[in-house]
């Protein structure tokens, strides 16, 4: 089956990356600002200096690591209907935004801090949604205590999505135990769990080479809980890597190495992701710009030195609104940017409904953004090449200069060969506009007043929420 | 700005692939088996035999040439694998294949202006050729000109001659024929170069033109056109063999199916020009696309169009061969200049350029090619200048990677202040010209108000740098004159 897809690197390109990442890793190391990690690697051989919190890392260590890492997986869903098999061999799957922290309210049109029912509504839109394959926790539970945010948040998403949920906040290990333990109620226990992870998630290192002390050891609890972990670099040209593109490719592939020995030193054999979401620095404003022309060129790069080392990846991102207000309020060759990063070998990509550069969300967006991916999407779809496409016999019967209208061949393939557009959803596609938001409004409101997710069960709610309210407890709230 | 073409090691540009080399194989092997068992139809018995005289098997009744595998590997191992598309003023020469972007031309044979004072569709003329390529060599954007329209306003036979002749006139690029009438015909466009050149054997050494010569899909060759195209050839004017295979149409409704007959008829078309003068440049081309199955069109909006068009371009790279398999023009199915159409059918016209493809044509066209706009080739120049860095080249070696500089800046500090990101970001990062900006709205024409003003300005403004002389001009519309008169008898 032949896909579309996008290519930067060359071979030999490829591999000066890797070589460059290995000298990178021994020469220079990453600052691991955990001693417990710092201790595990050095066990495992990595030239260690507590005092600069400094681990180098050996050749030898990447392809142990590379060893034991899984090369296909599945993220499972509550609903196995939506469970995602990764690699993909079409276009990749599609999530939510994540971690706005406020919302542009469908009602009003006004911003205001997001809350867990905020975030129901989002992620029972996306269950609703055919484009949208599994959720990110999408906002920010800003009612709650800072330390357990990010448990509301994964429990306010488990409870409205019958798709795999992805999280994209650990803040420490006990937070990382809190979110296992609520994944494995609803698993049906932490074998369970780890057999059929029904969440994984993002973990951040610090561009350039740096892994903060209580995210690191939270990313440890994960993988040895059988979590898939995607491990995301955000190598930001001209401001946490070096501006040039290939600088900021070795960044991003170097951290995402280290981590990847982190992981596989803790758990052999443990699931992981390898991830970037990379763009360069708007030189003027010093914010990050997914808008270049360089985001998707680093995202294929990233995407071919994933697939180089056999790891599914997440590379792409599909969000084409940086301002406050839903619509498409970008340039058709902005909007074409952000669309390349999904042709770059990416297995999952997200940030459908965000808004302000995922700084908020609304869910008018996420409809507008769910209905032009089902669009763009339709160029990776994949078409079988041989003997049986390739038609000869057909050729034959039609003769030289005359027309395939009439055959039967046509009649019987055209359906399968030819993608066919939603001609209704045309007018959802106009770039530098925000035509299309009311009608979008209205969808989103529908969905909200008419799709039911199927409930979790009573006993499990109360234990979730029972371990959240104890947690909270025990920390003086 | 211009992004840099260079020309260093280690550069890495984006490209959209479709075929893994197993499938290349597999298109490229049943290719050789359709030119063996079912062959070509070629309508010229002066053709068939000199192919027959080859070693193609040749049914003289039924016109069928049935070519070898052998004489496919001996066309492809004499075609030249690069080679330069000349310009008159030596400027704008095109050194094929790219390394980064494609060289973009506009739209070919339209039959209609929509004039650019009144707004109002209307046969097209000489004139209007004339206007259209002016402007094409004004605009920086536009590396090479088609003869964009047909000159209904002479006699029909010798319609190709005045594009050709007018184009000349209009720029100093490289111009690209659209028309081949028939040997006499593809004659008099050599004799016409030649007045430029310098002679026939300086237009040999330095073609200012090349030609488009399509085969006609399923599998067939015409006579007045494949005559022509072996003239051409014979006169080392670079041959384009554009297959339209148009999927449920003119080859199978598979994808597979339609870039396999794409791939068949460029070989025919290549042994044909290598078997009549080996070492012949050639182009191979594809502008294939399905047929829109609701209303019989043809359309290159869809998705299925970027597709074929990177999976062709894959093909002619396996053979080394140069290319044109995309087109550029965000106009394409509508009749009104502007970018009316939603996002995702235009990114399929844009995508068409990153497949691979060396050349690229199309911009001005409107109502899927079949007329034109000045005010649409002003606004497909402009958003060609923001798609194109997409595939400009990036240096991928140790200067790049600043490993020195990663160890000065140290684990979780910032990069901002360095140097190294002072010295690198205008050369490493692409700044979009913030005016142009809303000239990319899609399903909308407010570019074109504009678009238009540019357009008559350039017309106003912008000289030929280097006018024909009047001697030369005469000689020209000598030939011509000729012609006309010769094969009306």
């Amino acid at each position: 089956m032949a896909v579309a897809k996008l290519k930067f690197l060359d071979k030999d390109e490829e591999d000066l990356i890797h070589q460059q990442s290995i000298e990178c890793l021994e020469t220079l190391g990453v600052k691991i600002k955990s001693e417990k990690i710092l201790k595990m690697l050095d066990e495992a051989g990595a030239d260690i200096d507590y005092k600069a919190q400094i681990a180098k890392i050996t050749e030898g260590m990447v392809k142990d690591a590379l060893k034991t890492v899984p090369k296909e997986m599945t993220l499972h869903a509550r609903d196995p209907m939506h469970n995602m098999k990764i690699p993909v061999s079409s276009f990749p799957f599609c999530a939510t935004t994540g971690l706005g922290v406020y919302i542009r309210d469908i009602k009003t049109g006004k911003k205001r801090d997001s809350t867990r029912k905020d975030i129901a509504d989002f992620i029972r839109l996306a269950d609703a949604l055919d484009a949208v394959d599994y959720v990110w926790t999408s906002l920010t539970a800003t009612e709650v205590p800072q330390l357990t945010h990010g448990l509301h948040e994964l429990w306010t998403a488990f409870q409205n999505t019958t798709k795999h949920v992805q999280g994209v906040e650990i803040l420490n290990a006990e937070d990382a135990k809190k979110q296992i333990e609520l994944g494995a109620l609803i698993a049906g226990g932490r074998e369970e769990l780890r057999k059929k992870p029904n969440f994984s998630v993002i973990h951040c290192s610090i561009a350039p080479l740096m892994f903060e002390h209580e995210a690191a050891e939270a990313m440890v609890e994960f993988v040895k809980a059988g979590v898939p972990v995607a491990t995301m670099t955000m190598s930001l040209s001209g401001g946490t890597a070096p501006v040039t593109i290939a600088g900021t490719i070795v960044n991003g592939n170097s951290e995402n190495l280290a981590s990847l020995v982190i992981n596989q030193t803790a758990a052999p054999g443990a699931p992981e992701i390898y991830c970037s979401s990379s763009a360069p620095v708007n030189m003027r404003t010093g914010i990050i710009d997914y808008m270049t022309v360089n985001q998707p060129l680093i995202a294929t790069g990233l995407a071919q030195m994933a697939k180089r080392y056999g790891l599914p990846c997440m590379t792409g991102d599909w969000g084409v609104n940086d301002t406050p207000e839903p619509g498409v309020p970008h340039t058709f060759s902005e909007v074409m940017g952000v669309s390349l990063s999904t042709m770059s070998g990416t297995d999952l990509q997200s940030g459908i409904g965000g808004l302000d550069a995922v700084k908020g969300g609304a869910l008018e967006q996420e409809v507008i953004e769910a209905y032009i991916w089902e669009n763009v999407r339709k160029f990776m779809t994949p078409f079988e090449i041989s003997s049986v496409t390739a038609a000869l016999n057909v050729i034959k019967e039609v003769g030289h200069g005359n027309t395939f209208l009439g055959h039967i061949h046509t009649a019987k393939n055209f359906r399968k060969e030819i993608v066919l557009r939603d001609p209704e959803k045309g007018r959802f596609e106009s770039t530098n506009s925000t035509a299309m938001a009311e009608e979008a409004r209205q969808i989103a409101l529908k969905v909200l007043a008419e799709h039911e997710v199927p409930p979790l069960d009573k006993e499990i709610l109360q234990k979730g929420n029972d371990i959240i309210r104890n947690w909270e407890k025990e920390n003086g709230f | 700005m211009r992004p840099p073409r260079g020309q260093v090691d280690n550069m890495a540009v984006a490209r959209m692939k479709f075929l893994d080399k197993r499938e290349e194989d597999l298109v490229h092997s049943y290719s050789i088996r359709c030119l063996n068992e079912m062959g070509v139809l070629v309508r010229s018995p002066s053709v068939l035999k000199m192919l027959g005289d080859a070693g193609a098997s040749i049914d003289e009744k039924t016109m069928v040439a049935k070519i070898p595998e052998s004489m496919v590997n001996e066309a492809i191992s004499k075609a030249p694998k690069n080679f330069t598309l000349y310009s008159r003023d030596g400027k704008h020469d095109l050194s094929l294949p790219t390394e980064s972007y494609p060289y973009i031309s506009t739209t070919g044979l339209a039959v209609y202006i929509r004039d650019i004072d009144t707004g109002k569709n209307r046969d097209s003329t000489r004139k209007d050729i004339a206007d259209m390529v002016k402007v094409g060599d004004a605009l920086d954007q536009i590396d090479y000109l088609w003869t964009t329209l047909t000159a209904t306003d002479v006699p029909p036979h010798a319609h190709g001659l005045h594009e050709l002749w007018t184009a000349f006139q209009n720029t100093t690029k490289h111009v690209q024929g659209v028309s081949v009438g028939s040997m006499k015909e593809c004659r008099k466009q050599v004799e016409l170069a030649a007045l430029i050149a310098g002679g026939e054997d300086a237009l040999k050494k330095r073609p200012i033109f090349s030609v488009i010569c399509c085969p006609i899909a399923p599998l067939s060759f015409e006579k007045g056109a494949i005559e022509g195209q072996v003239e051409l050839v014979k006169a080392g004017i670079p041959v384009v063999s554009m297959s339209m295979s148009l999927g449920g149409m003119s080859s199978p409704v598979t994808i597979g199916g339609t870039i396999a007959n794409a791939n068949t008829e460029n070989l025919a078309s290549l042994v044909i020009s290598q078997t009549a003068a080996p070492g012949a440049p050639h182009i191979y081309s594809s502008e294939s696309t399905p047929v829109n199955m609701m209303t019989g069109n043809i359309s290159y909006e869809c998705p299925e169009a970027a597709i074929i068009s990177a999976g062709t371009a894959q093909m002619s790279k396996r053979y080394g061969l140069p290319c044109l398999t995309g087109g550029w023009g965000s106009g394409a199915d509508d009749p009104e200049p502007g970018l009316l159409s939603p996002f995702s059918e235009v990114a399929s016209l844009t995508l068409c350029s990153m497949g691979g493809t060396d050349l690229s044509a199309g911009a001005a066209s409107i109502d899927v090619a079949k007329g034109a706009s000045l005010e649409q080739l002003v606004i497909d120049a402009y958003l060609w200048e923001n798609w194109r860095p997409f595939m400009r080249k990036f240096v991928i070696d140790d200067t790049s990677f600043a490993f020195d500089v990663v160890k000065q800046v140290g684990h979780g500090n910032s990069f901002m202040t360095h140097p190294h990101t002072a010295k690198n970001f205008k050369k490493e990062l692409y700044f979009r010209d913030k005016k142009k900006l809303a000239w990319e709205e899609t399903l909308s024409s407010k570019s074109v108000p504009e678009a238009k003003a540019i357009a008559k300005k350039i017309l106003v403004e912008h000289n030929v740098a280097i006018p024909l002389d009047a001697g030369l001009l005469d000689k020209g519309a000598r030939i011509i004159a000729d012609f006309e008169s010769i094969a009306q008898n």
